[in-house]
């Protein structure tokens, strides 16, 4: 029983970091209605950016953390002003922005091959005067996991606010629904698109920092990540930022107790499996009422 | 000069030409009706005046002043659209909604006009944190002219506002108009109801595949034998 709980506590911490991936994937997804799989090309840009200032300045975590979410979401920026921009205001056509999503998916990440090579860097121990383990009701939980989660709730919890509370969100929420009325408001369309990027890249690089944190870094983290944000967007309900909060969770657990039952190698698999299952049962996702055709 | 004018506008989408040479005005404080069938270019020449389409060439001034091109700063400049079909945030409140049309002014004065608009639309007040989807057609269009009238327009457009409702709705939406414009708003309205329209303006346009075929005073117009025929159905 411990075992298990153990397991779950695990999958969630992986669920957590998922999440904060995927919920900026579902926002940019709300707005322009197409996946951008230069996701996590972003995120592994910033996870290394992030590295970097605890090798040359020896920020603590919370530095880290705020130096790669401003990368994150000023790289982000770029990444729609080069990829997006023109296409968007020209045609608009998502087979475009689809291919030039995964183009600079790929560019980023293989900026980053190029940079550090095949190289595996690892973050510092950012607890090495704690005890790393802490226990509670038997179960051990890693500190740093613990500090994850909290840090996972407050951005999620503060994008929410954001989204309810201003009216930045407020006409982020408009944008999703009809582009042109939200223009004829007298709202500045590629402003909020340019802060929503920013937002989810800034997310991303927080992400990116626990990704490093938890495990060791490598260029091909960028679309192993922007895999995993795919499929917690699909499972969750493309668009839906709820939907992909519980979706991250579940995949995580998934993925946790697959790993431990049929090993690592075999896991991907069950997890793709899952997901097929999943989809053939809710073919809308979880959050079930996005019912257009794109990609 | 006019308050409002468009000079000679053109607007083709491709080969396919919307309008030619399209040129109104609009006097301070009144309320201007552009009337016409189906595909003769109405919507055309609303999009095009708030910078939504392109426009092929043509000037539009509002008192003296060319306007921007784009279309957050025409919004800015004071003209103001209440878009054909409604057009509201269907996953926004009723408050969300129009706090979203007062963009053009500061969130907090946005908030301070919410009691004036509940005043003007006792409804909206009823179903204020109600998703704007929910509401009935009639109640989604009152709600699209607050939202346009939150941004405290110079002039506002209104494009088809009687498009899809009930004839009870649509004189209560020509009763608003009204109201509308004597609190001082100078009022463009496209519509194609045109008896209803020409009773509420004081000038009327007739718009026939992209051109003016006629204009007048639209009490001047409604008597007109060749416009009774062809909009009126007498």
């Amino acid at each position: 029983m411990t075992y298990y709980l153990q397991l779950l506590v695990n999958g969630i911490s992986t669920g957590a970091v998922y999440a904060i991936i995927a919920v900026g994937w579902a926002l940019i997804f709300s707005i322009l209605k197409f996946s951008n799989f230069a996701h996590g090309g972003t995120m592994v840009v910033a996870a290394y950016a992030g590295m970097l200032c605890t090798q040359i300045f020896g920020a603590n975590l919370w530095l880290t953390l705020i130096a790669s979410a401003l990368i994150g979401g000023a790289l982000n920026v770029l990444v729609e002003l080069v990829s997006f921009h023109r296409i968007r205001l020209k045609s608009n056509q998502l087979l475009l922005l689809f291919v030039s999503a995964i183009t600079m998916g790929l560019l980023l990440q293989n900026l980053v091959a190029i940079r550090f090579g095949g190289i595996f860097y690892s973050y510092p121990n950012f607890f090495e005067n704690m005890n790393r383990y802490i226990t509670i009701l038997g179960l051990s939980i890693d500190v740093a996991d613990i500090i994850m989660l909290a840090v996972a709730a407050v951005c999620i919890i503060a994008l929410v606010l954001i989204l309810k509370k201003t009216r930045l969100g407020v006409a982020v929420r408009a944008l999703s629904m009809d582009t042109r009325a939200t223009s004829l408001m007298g709202m500045n369309v590629n402003l909020i698109v340019l802060s929503t990027f920013f937002i989810a890249g800034a997310l991303a690089g927080i992400a990116g920092v626990f990704v490093g944190t938890r495990t060791v870094l490598s260029p091909t983290l960028g679309s192993t990540y922007t895999v995993k944000a795919f499929m917690v967007a699909v499972i969750g309900g493309l668009g839906s930022l709820n939907g992909s909060l519980f979706a991250a969770l579940m995949l995580g657990v998934v993925e946790t107790f697959l790993t431990s039952w049929i090993g690592s190698a075999l896991q991907p698999v069950g997890s793709f499996i899952f997901m097929m299952i999943f989809l053939l049962l809710f073919p809308n996702g979880l959050a079930g009422n996005f019912t257009s055709d794109k990609a | 000069m006019s308050f409002f004018e468009v000079e000679n506008l053109s607007v083709s989408y491709g080969h396919i030409t919307a309008l030619t040479d399209v040129s109104i005005q609009v006097e301070k404080g009144t309320v201007v009706s552009i009337i016409g069938s189906n595909g003769a270019g109405k919507s055309t020449l609303m999009n095009a005046v708030s910078g939504v389409i392109k426009k092929e060439k043509g000037k539009i001034r509002l008192e003296d002043t060319l306007l921007p091109s784009k279309a957050h700063k025409i919004v800015r400049s004071g003209i103001v659209q209440v878009p054909e079909g409604r057009r509201v945030f269907a996953g926004l409140t009723v408050t969300e909604n129009l706090v979203m049309g007062g963009c053009r002014i500061s969130a907090s004065d946005a908030r301070k006009k919410l009691p004036g608009m509940y005043e003007l639309f006792p409804i909206l007040g009823q179903r204020r944190n109600q998703m704007a989807g929910t509401l009935s057609g009639g109640e989604q269009q009152m709600l699209a002219i607050a939202r346009g009238l939150m941004a405290e327009p110079k002039l506002l457009l209104l494009d088809e506002p009687s498009l899809g409702l009930a004839p009870i709705i649509v004189s209560q939406v020509f009763e608003i108009i009204k109201e509308i414009n004597k609190q001082g708003i100078t009022i463009l309205l496209v519509e194609q109801n045109a008896s209803k329209a020409m009773s509420v303006s004081d000038y009327t346009y007739v718009l026939e595949n992209g051109h003016i075929a006629a204009q007048g005073p639209s009490k001047k117009l409604k008597n007109d034998d060749s416009i009774k025929k062809a909009y009126l159905g007498k």
